[in-house]
C-alpha cells in the first residue's frame, strides 16, 4: 500500500497543553531545530496512521496571529507560505472563549482547522458540557475532545486529522457590522496578494498590519491611500477605534458561539482557590524572594551534588582513555604525533564536550520541572521589580542565575524572553556571571595568596561579575537598545504536577540541541588549539616553541601592566578559552608540576596583587569556546564579536587598573 | 487603585500600540470584566479573567484603568 504524506501544524495558546499533544502524537520523537533565520525553536515530528505518514510541525504558542511578535509571525508565515494540509488548534476547553480567538484568526485566514478541545477532564469536573456538533457547525471545523495529560482521545484526533483534512470547508466569516463590512468590501475589491484570501487582507489592512500593507503595495501602489481613506472614514467620521473594534467583534462572535454550544455558561471569574492561595505565598512581596532563592539553591545543590561526580567521572574516564589510546598507538608503532592527535586532540576534545553534559542536562531537567509546575512564570514576577531597577526584564533573572552554574544553559534560557532586545542584552552580559568552571582558578589563586580570607576573595569576584553585568547592561541598553523594557504581562497557569515523561522529553530536547550544535564547535575548537600547540612539527606539546607558546609569548607583554606578563600566563589564558577550568591544568603542564605542587610554583611567579588581577582577568576576558558557540547560535556573528570584544577589553582594563592602583597602596 | 477581591471593568489601557494590542488579544480590552486576585501590595498584580490568571509586571498595572462594577 502506498503511504500518503500529510503535513500539519500544531497551534495553540501558551498553557493549552500543546506540547503534551505533540508528544502524544509523535511519541516524543521530535526533530528540534530553529525556524529559518530566527532563534525560535522549531519542533517537527512524524507519525503513521492508517496509510498516511503525517509530519507534525509545532508552532510557537501564541494568542493571536498578528505580526507583532516573532512567534506570531512564524506561525503566520508557516500557514501562508508552507501551506500545510491542516492546522490542529489546541485549546484549553475549560477556558474556551479566550482560547478560541486564535482559532478564529486561523479560520479567517482560510486554514483547514481541526479544533482540539483539550483538558476535557476539567470541563467535566466543572459540570459543563460542550456541544461539539454545534461548535463544529458554526466554526466550520472538525472538533475533537482530548485529555492529553492522560492520553485520552489521541486516536480520535489522529482519525480526525486523516478524515477532516479531506473535506474542504468554507472559510469562516465573522460579521464585523455594517460600517466596517462596507470598508472591508471596498478594500477587498481593490487588493490582491497572491496566496492570501482577499477578505483577510482587507481586514488586516484595516487593523494596520504593516507587513500586509507593504505586500499589498507591491501589487499596487494605490492601496495605501485607499487604506488610509477607509480607516479615516471609520475612525474619524464614525468614531471607531478600529484595532480594538475588530478584536471586540471577534470576541463577540465567540461569546455568541459559546452561548449556543456550552450548556452551562461558566462564571465570569472562576474560583481557583488552591492556585490563588499558593500564589499569595509564592509571589508575596516579602516571602517571594526568599522562597525563590531557596528554590534556586536547591536546584544548584542537586545539580552539583549529582552532576559534579558524574562530570569528574567522565573527565577521569576520558583521561584514562586518552592515555590508553596514546600507549596503544605508540606500542603499535604509530608516530608520537598521531598519538597526540588522538589523545590530546580528539579524546580530550570529546571529553571537554562530554563533561558539560551532566550539569547541563540536570539544569535543564530542573528548569523543565519548574516550568511544568507553573512556578517559572511566577518567578519572573517575583524578580521583576529588582530586575527593572537594573534595566533588565523580569524574565532575564533565570538566565542570569543559571549562568552561575554554566553560562551555556544560561544563554539558552534567554529564549523564553519575547523581546529580541531583552534577549540579546541578557545573552551579552551572561558570561559575566561566574560559572563553576572558573571556581578552580579562584580556589587555586585565592588558596595560595589569600588563605585566610579565601571565602571573601572568591565572593568578591562573584559580586564583581554581577556589578559589571549591571553596568554593561545599562551601557549596551543605551547604545544599542533604546527605549523601555518591554512590559511583563504573562499568563499564570494553574499549578500542576509535572509528568515525568513530559519533563524528560523537554530536558532531552534542549540538551541534545546543545550537544549537536555547541558540541561540534567545541570539538573543532579543541582540535584547532591542539594543532596550534603541536605545530611546528617536532616541538613538545604546548611548549614555548609551539605556535601557541609563541602566541602566548607574543602577547604576554600586554599583561605586564597587570602584573602577569610572562608567557605561561598568556598560554594559560589562551587555553582557558577552551574551558575556563583548563587554566589551572595548563599551569600544571607548563610548569611541569602536579596540581598539588602548583601552589608553590605560582607563589614564586605571582604577588597577591597580580594574583587578584589574574583572577579578575579570568573572570571577564572572553567567554569559553562553548559559550561563544552558544552565543553565535543564539544570535549572530555581530553580537558574538561584541561579546568577545567587550569582555576582552573590559577584562584587560580592570586587571591593569586593579594592579596599577593596588600598587600605589601596597 | 483596585483592591484584592474586587471585580472591576476595564475602561482604558494606555501605552504603545504593541502593548495595547497584546493585551487586547489576550482578552483584556475596554469593557471586559476582571477580578483583582492580588492587588500589588504584597506582590505583583494578578488579575483573573474567567479561569485564567494573568500576572502584570511592575509599572504595567498603572496603565490599565478600571472601574468597580460589582459587589465584593
Amino acid at each position: 500500500m502506498e503511504t500518503k504524506k500529510l503535513k500539519i501544524g500544531l497551534a495553540g495558546n501558551p498553557n493549552s497543553g500543546k506540547s503534551t499533544v505533540f508528544n502524544h502524537l509523535t511519541g516524543g520523537h521530535a526533530h528540534v531545530g530553529n525556524w529559518p533565520g530566527v532563534t525560535v525553536e522549531k519542533k517537527e515530528g512524524k507519525f503513521q496512521y492508517r496509510d498516511y505518514e503525517i509530519t507534525v510541525v509545532d508552532l510557537p504558542g501564541t494568542y493571536a496571529l498578528t505580526a507583532y511578535s516573532m512567534d506570531e509571525k512564524i506561525a503566520r508565515d508557516f500557514i501562508i507560505k508552507e501551506k500545510p494540509d491542516g492546522i490542529v488548534v489546541i485549546v484549553d476547553a475549560s477556558n474556551l472563549e479566550r482560547n478560541l480567538y486564535l482559532a478564529t484568526q486561523l479560520l479567517e485566514l482560510g486554514a483547514n482547522v481541526i479544533l482540539n478541545l483539550n483538558m476535557m477532564d476539567i470541563v467535566r469536573n466543572k459540570g459543563m458540557a460542550i456541544d461539539t456538533k454545534k461548535l463544529s457547525q458554526i466554526f466550520r471545523a472538525a472538533v475533537v475532545e482530548t485529555v492529553a495529560s492522560k492520553g485520552e482521545g489521541i486516536d480520535e484526533l489522529k482519525e480526525a486529522i486523516v478524515n477532516g483534512l479531506k473535506k474542504k470547508r468554507d472559510s469562516l466569516r465573522i460579521d464585523y457590522g455594517e460600517d466596517i463590512e462596507m470598508e472591508i468590501d471596498r478594500l477587498e475589491k481593490r487588493v490582491s496578494i497572491s496566496g492570501y484570501p482577499s477578505r483577510w487582507v482587507a481586514i488586516k489592512l484595516l487593523e494596520g498590519d504593516r507587513e500586509i500593507l507593504e505586500m499589498a503595495m507591491r501589487e499596487g501602489e494605490a492601496i495605501e491611500s485607499q487604506t488610509v481613506d477607509s480607516k479615516k472614514r471609520l475612525e474619524e467620521h464614525q468614531g471607531y477605534d478600529l484595532e480594538t473594534a475588530l478584536v471586540e467583534k471577534r470576541y463577540a462572535f465567540l461569546s455568541g458561539l459559546i452561548k449556543e454550544s456550552v450548556s452551562k455558561k461558566y462564571d465570569l471569574i472562576e474560583r481557583l482557590d488552591i492556585s490563588d492561595r499558593i500564589d499569595r505565598i509564592l509571589v508575596n512581596r516579602y516571602l517571594g524572594i526568599p522562597i525563590f532563592l531557596g528554590m534556586m539553591w536547591l536546584v544548584f545543590q542537586s545539580v552539583f551534588t549529582v552532576g559534579g561526580p558524574l562530570s569528574d567521572g567522565i573527565e577521569a574516564m576520558m583521561g584514562w582513555l586518552g592515555e590508553f589510546a596514546s600507549h596503544g598507538i605508540e606500542s603499535l608503532g604509530g608516530s608520537k604525533w598521531l598519538s597526540s592527535l588522538v589523545s590530546d586532540g580528539i579524546i580530550s576534545g570529546l571529553g571537554s564536550v562530554l563533561v558539560f553534559l551532566p550539569p547541563i542536562f540536570l539544569l535543564f531537567l530542573a528548569i523543565a520541572i519548574l516550568e511544568a509546575s507553573g512556578y517559572m512564570a511566577r518567578a519572573a514576577f517575583v524578580m521583576d521589580r529588582f530586575m527593572h531597577a537594573l534595566g533588565l526584564h523580569g524574565k532575564s533573572f533565570i538566565p542570569m542565575l543559571m549562568g552561575f552554574g554554566c553560562n551555556i544553559p544560561g544563554i539558552m534560557a534567554a529564549r523564553t524572553m519575547e523581546s529580541e532586545k531583552d534577549r540579546i542584552l541578557t545573552i551579552l552580559v551572561n558570561p559575566l556571571m561566574s560559572c563553576t568552571a572558573r571556581l578552580p582558578i579562584y580556589t587555586l589563586f585565592a588558596g595560595a595568596f589569600f588563605a585566610e580570607n579565601q571565602g571573601w576573595v572568591v565572593f568578591s569576584l562573584y559580586l564583581l561579575g554581577i556589578i559589571l553585568a549591571i553596568i554593561v547592561a545599562r551601557i549596551f541598553k543605551g547604545l544599542f537598545f533604546g527605549g523601555e523594557v518591554s512590559p511583563l504581562i504573562m499568563e499564570l497557569p494553574p499549578y500542576r504536577m509535572p509528568t515525568i515523561k513530559g519533563v524528560l522529553i523537554h530536558m532531552w530536547e534542549r540538551g541534545s540541541l546543545f550537544l549537536k550544535k555547541a558540541g561540534t564547535i567545541i570539538f573543532l575548537g579543541v582540535i584547532l588549539i591542539w594543532l596550534l600547540a603541536s605545530l611546528p612539527f617536532g616541538v613538545e606539546y604546548a611548549s614555548k616553541e609551539s605556535f601557541i607558546g609563541q602566541l602566548g609569548s607574543s602577547f604576554s607583554p600586554l599583561f605586564k601592566p597587570a602584573g602577569f606578563g610572562f608567557w605561561q600566563a598568556g598560554v594559560a589564558l589562551l587555553f582557558g578559552i577552551l574551558a575556563k577550568e583548563v587554566v589551572v591544568g595548563t599551569f600544571g603542564t607548563l610548569y611541569g608540576v602536579e596540581e598539588a605542587g602548583l601552589k608553590e610554583v605560582i607563589l614564586t611567579h605571582f604577588t597577591p596583587l597580580s594574583a587578584y588581577a589574574f583572577m579578575v582577568m579570568s573572570l571577564i576576558y572572553i567567554p569559553c569556546i562553548a559559550a561563544i558557540a552558544t552565543i553565535r547560535r543564539e544570535t549572530n556573528w555581530r553580537w558574538t564579536f561584541l561579546a568577545l570584544g567587550y569582555s576582552l577589553i573590559l577584562g584587560w582594563f580592570l586587571a591593569v587598573g586593579i594592579y596599577q592602583i593596588g600598587k600605589l597602596f601596597l | 487603585m483596585a483592591i484584592r477581591g474586587e471585580k472591576v471593568r476595564i475602561i482604558r489601557i494606555s501605552g504603545g500600540r504593541g502593548f495595547v494590542r497584546r493585551l487586547t488579544e489576550m482578552g483584556l480590552y475596554p469593557g471586559v470584566e476582571i477580578e483583582i486576585i492580588s492587588d500589588g501590595h504584597v506582590g505583583p498584580f494578578i488579575i483573573g479573567l474567567g479561569g485564567l490568571r494573568f500576572g502584570i509586571g511592575f509599572g504595567m498595572a498603572k496603565r490599565i484603568f478600571v472601574e468597580p462594577f460589582g459587589p465584593k
